[in-house]
């Protein structure tokens, strides 16, 4: 190993842990960890002058250091050849639950993996290299980085089978050997079936970035590494395989083709015992421009059943922050309150708060001197009115589907649809994948920071790194509590069956359906009828409230069925603004532009 | 996509930039990768 090349990799790595890692007092705290430390004897072992470390061994030790901290948002990425490369196998795993028991079946096989005879689809993998599955997913788990048991798991589990190796290292084992009940003779006896690890290496390049809103964006929230990972799983599994609900479950309404293909690979209406619903997933979040999001999702649903909605984001690692959080106001008649985000006091963060961009944190900061406080004041990304400058434009009552996968933005984003109280969200697994925190990736550390000797953007080999700066608490009646490491709970969870495996999620969608069933509906509409009249429509809606912008117009009792209402021009302003109350409770609001 | 970047550095690559990356990517088994990278 270089040793300067290695000294100036310790070098940042202890300084930015130090003075500008967010999460670094509460990793300290949970997991007992002490990464500094651990960088000063890495520091000392490549310095020995007997038996200097080997470049595998340094970065062996650099990635445990940082993955020892839990956190998905913060590593070290490993320079070229390896920041290009993911290793993989040719097929994948879930777990599922039958009888009681977790299992672990082939989801999804490549069209070049070696033909064994048994192994396909629904096959039950029972060993790994001769290790019970259920031992060697634990295991794996232990080496990734995810937060809580549930978020372990699942990270466990997905790189059973592919590894960004910017960010692990090659498996030791060039090929493995896998035990499996046959798909379609489970009493059989157990088979094994052996499979060569591969490398994909994509075309590198020096701007070799996933997040499309780029590394440079202040407002990133996502698991880079999962990120990449999906993006490769997409490619060599296939673009056009199909995810939504099948109609033969759920009837043949098709799936409206998006715009955005791989942010909404599936929406569509499901007929389900318990009613008509629409269905939409969002596969991420990571796109480079919210406000084309938000568009193509208002499109989406208004071409969708009104009568409620199953709002999917398993899977999704999260991406620009803006876009979960304003999406918040669509589904919701009441004004959303965001997250709060908070930096770590050091003299690194008084420093870069002086910059514009940040300078309402910058008091609570260099305050931080007399309070003493560890973390800066809590305020939101954006100013308050742009997490509700559009409105609701969805009024049926909304399911929201999770899984441990779901991270960062998606964390922020499921928070917020809980702490909002939205609706129901319906999880797979106990939690979500517990990322709170938005994160920087070095270049834009570099960027800020404006120390080029100290802080060079140019490393070896297109070596990197990622910092979780801005921590996240909830509001609501989760006020003031992290995200990190805790997640989100569901307030129900569905146990993923075999069926839900094999039959792209048939139980879960009729789990979720047999929720929206009985939670009441309503609809709240405006029409221009004359110059100065509006044709208001209502069903289960006993008053509505008229407003011109934020001026009070006049309250309404109603009936179903629909009223006139009359503005007068002189009093027009930007925007009509009608509130549905049943009762005392807001459950449906709309907007006319008045102009 | 490097003069791209360089215009607009706040803007990630495009899905297009990203397959095309994907597109001229190769496959070798891991063995194989281990000799490119060097390490015993």
């Amino acid at each position: 190993m270089a040793l300067p090349v290695g000294n100036k990799l310790i070098d940042i790595s202890i300084d930015l842990i130090e003075k500008l890692y967010v999460h670094l007092p509460l990793k300290r705290s949970m997991y007992a960890v002490n990464p500094i430390q651990r960088l000063r004897l890495l520091e000392r072992r490549l310095n020995a002058t007997l038996r200097p470390l080997t470049e595998r061994q340094f970065y062996n030790e650099m990635l445990s250091i940082f993955s020892q901290m839990r956190d998905l948002h913060t590593a070290f990425v490993l320079p070229e050849p390896f920041r290009s490369a993911t290793a993989y196998l040719p097929f994948r795993l879930e777990a599922c639950t039958e009888n009681g028991r977790r299992k672990y079946v082939v989801s999804e096989l490549m069209s070049e993996a070696p033909r064994h005879q048994g192994f396909d689809r629904g096959t039950e993998v029972t060993h790994w290299n001769g290790v019970a599955i259920a031992r060697a997913v634990a295991s794996n788990a232990e080496r990734e980085a995810g937060s809580n048991a549930a978020a372990r798991h699942a990270q466990g589990l997905a790189s059973m089978t592919i590894r960004w190796l910017g960010q692990s290292l090659p498996p030791d084992e060039d090929w493995i050997d896998v035990s499996f009940l046959p798909a379609s003779r489970r009493s059989s006896k157990p088979r094994v079936a052996r499979f060569v690890w591969r490398v994909f290496r994509q075309q590198s390049s020096a701007e070799h970035e996933v997040a499309r809103a780029s590394g440079r964006s202040v407002h990133l929230g996502m698991d880079t590494r999962g990120e990449v990972e999906r993006q490769v799983r997409q490619f060599l599994f296939g673009r056009h395989r199909r995810v939504g609900p099948a109609s033969r479950h759920f009837g043949r309404a098709g799936d409206l083709l998006s715009f955005m293909p791989e942010v909404f690979p599936s929406c569509r209406d499901v007929q389900t015992p318990h009613g008509r619903f629409a269905y939409v997933r969002i596969a991420t979040f990571n796109v480079g421009d919210d406000e084309a999001f938000l568009q193509e999702f208002i499109r989406i649903i208004g071409q969708l059943s009104q009568n409620g909605m199953i709002l999917d984001v398993r899977g999704n690692l999260g991406g620009l922050i803006h876009a979960g959080e304003r999406l918040l106001q669509l589904l919701t008649p009441r004004p959303i309150d965001p997250c709060r985000f908070h930096f770590v006091n050091s003299t690194r963060t008084e420093k870069i708060t002086q910059r514009r961009a940040f300078r309402a944190w910058h008091e609570s900061i260099a305050q931080a001197v007399e309070t003493g406080a560890e973390y800066s004041q809590g305020l939101t990304l954006l100013p308050a009115a742009r997490y509700n400058d559009i409105g609701q434009k969805y009024q049926g009552p909304v399911v929201l589907v999770t899984d441990a996968l779901c991270y960062s933005t998606t964390d922020i984003f499921a928070a917020g649809f809980q702490d909002n109280q939205i609706g129901k969200v319906l999880g797979v697994d106990e939690s979500t994948g517990a990322g709170g925190a938005n994160v920087w990736e070095y270049p834009l550390i570099c960027d800020l920071l404006r120390r080029p000797g100290q802080f060079p953007k140019d490393l070896p080999g297109s070596a990197s790194f990622r910092f979780a700066v801005r921590r996240v608490t909830r509001i609501g009646r989760a006020s003031g509590l992290p995200l990190e490491d805790f997640g989100v709970q569901p307030d129900e969870v569905h146990e993923f069956t075999r069926n839900d495996v094999l039959k792209r999620n048939v139980d879960l969608i009729h789990h979720a359906a047999a929720l929206l069933g009985p939670m009441p509906k309503q609809r709240l509409t405006a029409t221009r009828s004359g110059p100065s009249t509006f044709a208001v429509e209502c069903t289960n809606i006993d008053r509505v409230d008229a407003y011109i912008g934020d001026r009070p117009l006049t309250s309404i009792n109603v009936q179903p069925g629909h009223i006139d209402l009359r503005v007068r021009s002189r009093r027009a302003g930007k925007a009509l603004c009608l509130q549905g109350f049943r009762g005392e409770d807001l459950v449906a609001a709309t907007r006319v532009p008045l102009r | 996509m490097q003069k791209q970047a360089a215009r607009d550095p706040n803007r990630g690559p495009s899905s297009k930039q990203i397959e095309q990356s994907f597109d001229k990517g190769t496959t070798v088994p891991l063995d194989s990768f281990r000799d490119i990278i060097d390490w015993s």
